[in-house]
């Protein structure tokens, strides 16, 4: 599911224009951003909660020349599934359904698949 | 923050009424956990995707008595940022870390 599916159903579903659903859509994930650019933890009860976390600089290394580069401090964010959601995503009517194959797994190294020539 | 000062932004942004941006924003976030609970991964560009993975089952120990037991398979939500997102909070004029 996109962005774009979200505001269909708003469209559909709530009977709100279409800005008024893509600002909605843009509003909430802008907002969202923005907290957490700020240092700010998001928690959506039911959903999960969104924490930043600060890393450390440290001396890295290019692992193929053994070179010492530093590197510098950066943030990243940690999400944590609420219990609502944790056990509805394992619920055992669920597990029944298989996945969806795991298309897209962009920029993600050691699957084993050797890239393809776009166009090919 | 919390839902309440998403719902805050989605009132002074939108024009809507205090009670419709709080459904609006309840509405997202449910369709949100229903399509997570089909197993379906959601992708919301700028931000991240939520992604449902299956685990499968292996031993692990109980940490009190060391005791094996099996961790049956399972569900899992996993959330990968985005590389614009990770950006953005790394540019240069990021807030210095919180003192500990």
């Amino acid at each position: 599911m996109l962005k774009s599916d979200l505001i269909n159903i708003l469209v559909v579903k709530r009977g709100v224009t279409q800005k008024q659903a893509e600002s909605t859509i843009e509003t909430i994930f802008d907002s969202m951003k923005d907290a957490l650019c700020r240092g700010e933890n998001i928690e959506i009860r039911g959903l999960g909660a969104f924490h930043v976390k600060h890393y450390d600089g440290y001396q890295g290394r290019n692992p193929k020349t053994g070179e010492v580069i530093p590197v510098k401090p950066k943030r990243g964010i940690l999400f944590r599934t609420g219990k609502e959601l944790r056990d509805r995503v394992n619920r055992p009517e669920a597990l029944a359904k298989p996945l969806e194959p795991d298309d897209e797994d962009e920029g993600s190294e050691g699957d084993g698949t050797p890239p393809v020539a776009a166009g090919a | 923050m919390t839902k309440a000062d998403i719902i805050e932004s989605v009132y002074e942004k939108v024009g809507f009424s205090k009670k419709e941006a709080a459904e609006v924003v309840e509405m997202v976030f449910d369709t949100i956990k229903e399509t997570l609970e089909r197993g379906e991964k959601i992708k919301i560009s700028g931000f991240g995707n939520f992604i449902v993975r299956e685990k499968k089952s292996r031993v692990g120990r109980n940490p009190q008595t060391g005791e094996e037991i099996e961790i049956s398979a399972r569900r899992v939500l996993t959330f990968r940022p985005s590389q614009v997102l990770k950006n953005a909070l790394n540019l240069s004029d990021m807030p210095p870390p919180p003192v500990a």
